[in-house]
């Protein structure tokens, strides 16, 4: 089987025989460690609409307005999603979200710089009293 | 966000169904194309843009129930990245042949002699058979050299193997999938 024929083939494949996830492992390969990952992520919730201006969509967000118009004006149902105070309740939910994520966050890495301090003032502790006992028995 | 809500967003021509897909999928996609396309970003930025336009388009054509949103995804992506390696090749020539992966020129190379193919459809369901009955890694294989145009030393090191085992196993492979696809056709 010649190779351009098996790649022209493979094209006409439909969606649905297609299912793997090996790509996924592969950006995620690409990605770095778990502990990369979860530094990004922490990064990336601070700066998020940074982000977004990056994106290759926003950079050609006028296009994509421009194709929008056409169904937009055939079927005027906008406002179906939005709510009565006029914005998008699901936007708003998703960005309390993230606020409560970051916040367990915070609270979490508190949590753990209280109980290292806890652990290193008890040893401290425990040196103080064990060198006050070798005193008591000279 | 679930693929459902922004299936549904991008159903309602609302674009923040169009930011969620970005937000979600953009890294997926530049993987994709910038394998089919190498180093040339302005190319796969255009491919990338083309995958979303075709999606904000044509998202009524979308069955949920054939293939979840990523899946979709990639195959719009690839099939855009393809398309456009061929138009490369024709407008350009050999000129920037170094860009590519080794599978990518030699699909050019071969693309510059012959006019787009036309195949029947039931060779293609013939041929969808024939991968589905392949092994995982082996199907793993195939796809990654013949779907995504990966290098055999980008595979070798994903798929923790010698670049010289990829390439002989791939081409055993193909000798045995033409064989299993003369026989059924037969």
């Amino acid at each position: 089987m010649n190779e351009q024929v098996l790649i022209n083939m493979l094209s006409e494949l439909d969606a649905g025989s297609l299912n793997e996830n090996f790509t996924d492992k592969d950006v995620r390969r690409k990605d770095g460690n778990i502990f990369k990952r979860a530094y990004f992520y922490i990064r990336v919730l601070g700066r998020k609409e940074d982000l977004a201006g990056d994106s290759i969509l926003m950079k050609h967000w006028d296009e994509y307005m421009e194709a929008a118009e056409e169904p937009l004006n055939q079927e005027d149902n906008v406002q179906e999603n939005s709510s009565e105070w006029g914005f998008p309740i699901h936007v708003f939910k998703r960005e309390i979200k993230n606020i409560v994520k970051l916040v367990s966050a915070i609270i979490a890495a508190i949590l753990v710089i209280v109980g290292l301090l806890l652990v290193i003032i008890k040893r401290r502790k425990g040196i103080k009293v064990s060198l006050k006992k070798m005193q008591i028995s000279y | 966000m679930k693929d459902e809500a922004i299936v549904s967003l991008l159903y309602e021509g609302n674009e923040i169904g169009l930011l969620k897909l970005s937000e979600k999928y953009e890294k997926l996609l530049i993987h994709i194309a910038g394998t089919i396309l190498g180093s040339r970003r302005q190319d796969i930025e255009e491919c990338v843009n083309d995958t979303y336009m075709k999606l904000w388009k044509h998202i009524r054509n979308y069955d949920m129930e054939k293939a979840s949103l990523k899946t979709y995804l990639k195959v719009i992506a690839r099939n855009t990245a393809i398309n456009k390696l061929r138009d490369l090749s024709r407008r350009e020539g050999m000129e920037y042949k170094e860009d590519f992966t080794d599978i990518a020129q030699c699909f050019i190379d071969q693309s510059q002699n012959v006019e787009n193919q036309l195949f029947r459809k039931e060779d293609i369901l013939l041929l969808n058979e024939v991968i589905k009955e392949l092994e995982k890694k082996d199907r793993e294989l195939v796809l990654r050299r013949y779907y995504y145009l990966q290098s055999s030393k980008d595979i070798a090191k994903a798929m923790r193997m010698t670049v010289t085992a990829v390439d002989s196993r791939l081409s055993r492979l193909r000798s045995r999938m033409k064989l299993t696809f003369d026989q059924k056709w037969a």
